[in-house]
């Protein structure tokens, strides 16, 4: 008996330990009855106590992916409307542009789905695809850059 | 101009743009429309059909509709205007129809013009092979595409163009003379999705029948044909040749009694109708 008390408050523990993990927790008390757990993870040297508040926001992040300094010679290409992102012409075919592809201001370079209806995205500048952001079947937001371009 | 059809909803509910929901509401046909894509713009349906024939038959029945065409084709590469939102521009895709290509332009043309007939007050025929008229203007076309694909043929792509909506002013000068729309023929506009759906059905319908039995196209066909006892003047080959239409054949091409004498047999392939009627 004692010992399937033990494995339980094991489990609990590596539960909390993945929880804390997963949300990016320093530390954590859980009071329960007479049982106390408390756990505190290596390596951060964040304060001793978090304000429960505080564990939420997204820690002084390191963990943000640092945007690899913006190259302001880049132009976007935003997506026009809400819908679903699709990169080719049909499930079957290529893409319509991937990066390194030279396009016109005509060259259709995506199609993103509205209320049923498909609509071609030109890109709307000479240059070149340097970054797709998106990727075939997302969804995408009005003004939500789908293409980084670097223009002639 | 004529009438409308007492008893019709031809153009009631009238929606101003396609919608796939109502399209596919009014649909009978089990296989053409089975999946229907509506684009806001793109240069050709057809083109995009295309596109989804390389996956093969999991698209057989694919309908392609688009508001506006950038580079809509007509026979010869003959340039198709697809006006915003006023023509009703479609490719449908099917795999493994056991016609011939030149039937299938046959049905595709019946299924077009009996439709259009029977949706709106609007009369119109057929000017060989496969231009949709009404009196001596063109009111649509149909083009149609055979490809084959793991070795077999007999697949196509039907595309359509119907000027729907357009007054006379959507048309440059040059083009009024030539062109016409339901709407400038019946005094009213209709709504493109219930003709969408209607030419649809109907296509699999004449489908059914050419392969039961392809005499009641090619009869259907004669009777919709304009240009019988006609006075016509055609190119072949680089030449003008002018003559009373005496006999016409789908397949075969168009019989004229040449105004220089003799009669002659001109063959579809290298043949375009340049005028008829009041020459």
């Amino acid at each position: 008996m004692g010992n399937d008390k033990n494995q339980n408050e094991l489990k609990k523990v590596k539960e909390i330990i993945e929880l804390m993990i997963e949300n990016d927790l320093v530390e954590v008390e859980i009071a329960d009855g007479d049982s106390k757990i408390h756990l505190k993870r290596p390596g951060h040297s964040a304060p001793a106590i978090l304000p429960a508040a505080a564990a939420y926001t997204p820690a002084p992040v390191a963990a943000e992916p640092t945007a690899p300094e913006e190259d302001p010679n880049l132009t976007n290409i935003d997506s026009p409307m809400v819908g679903t992102f699709y990169s080719a012409a049909s499930p079957d075919s290529p893409a319509y542009v991937k990066p390194g592809d030279s396009v016109t201001a005509d060259t259709v370079v995506c199609i993103v789905e509205a209320m049923k209806v498909m609509n071609e995205i030109k890109a709307e500048v000479d240059g070149t695809i340097e970054k797709v952001l998106v990727s075939n079947g997302q969804a995408v937001e009005f003004g939500q850059t789908l293409f980084k371009v670097r223009p002639l | 101009m004529q009438g409308a059809k007492g008893d019709s909803d031809w153009n009631r509910n009238l929606c101003k743009f396609l919608d796939v929901d109502i399209i596919k509401a009014n649909l009978d046909a089990k296989l053409p429309g089975r999946k229907i894509l509506v684009y806001k713009s793109t240069s050709s349906t057809n083109d995009v059909a295309v596109e989804y024939a390389k996956a093969g038959k999991i698209n057989n029945g694919l309908a392609v509709f688009a508001e506006r065409q950038s580079s809509g084709r007509g026979r010869r590469g003959n340039k198709w205007l697809g006006g915003d939102g006023k023509s009703l521009l479609f490719s449908v895709l099917l795999f493994d129809i056991a016609l011939a290509l030149e039937m299938v332009t046959l049905v595709s043309a019946v299924a077009v013009a009996q439709a259009i007939g029977e949706f709106s007050p609007v009369r119109c025929g057929i000017k060989w092979p496969n231009d949709i008229i009404v009196g001596t203007k063109k009111l649509g076309g149909i083009l149609l595409e055979s490809f084959s694909q793991n070795g077999k043929g007999n697949n196509y792509i039907i595309g359509v163009g119907i000027n729907c909506c357009q007054s006379q002013a959507d048309f440059d000068e040059e083009i009024a003379e030539i062109a016409t729309s339901i709407k400038i023929e019946s005094g009213q506009n209709c709504d493109r999705n219930f003709l969408a759906a209607k030419l649809i059905n109907n296509l699999e319908k004449w489908l059914e029948a050419a392969k039961a039995d392809p005499q009641q196209v090619l009869v259907r066909w004669q009777q919709m044909s304009r240009l019988l006892g006609r006075r016509v003047r055609l190119e072949c080959d680089r030449k003008e040749f002018v003559g009373i239409c005496t006999g016409i054949d789908p397949v075969e091409g168009l019989v004229l009694q040449l105004e220089r004498g003799g009669v002659r047999l001109f063959n579809a392939s290298h043949t375009t109708v340049i005028a008829y009627g009041n020459l």
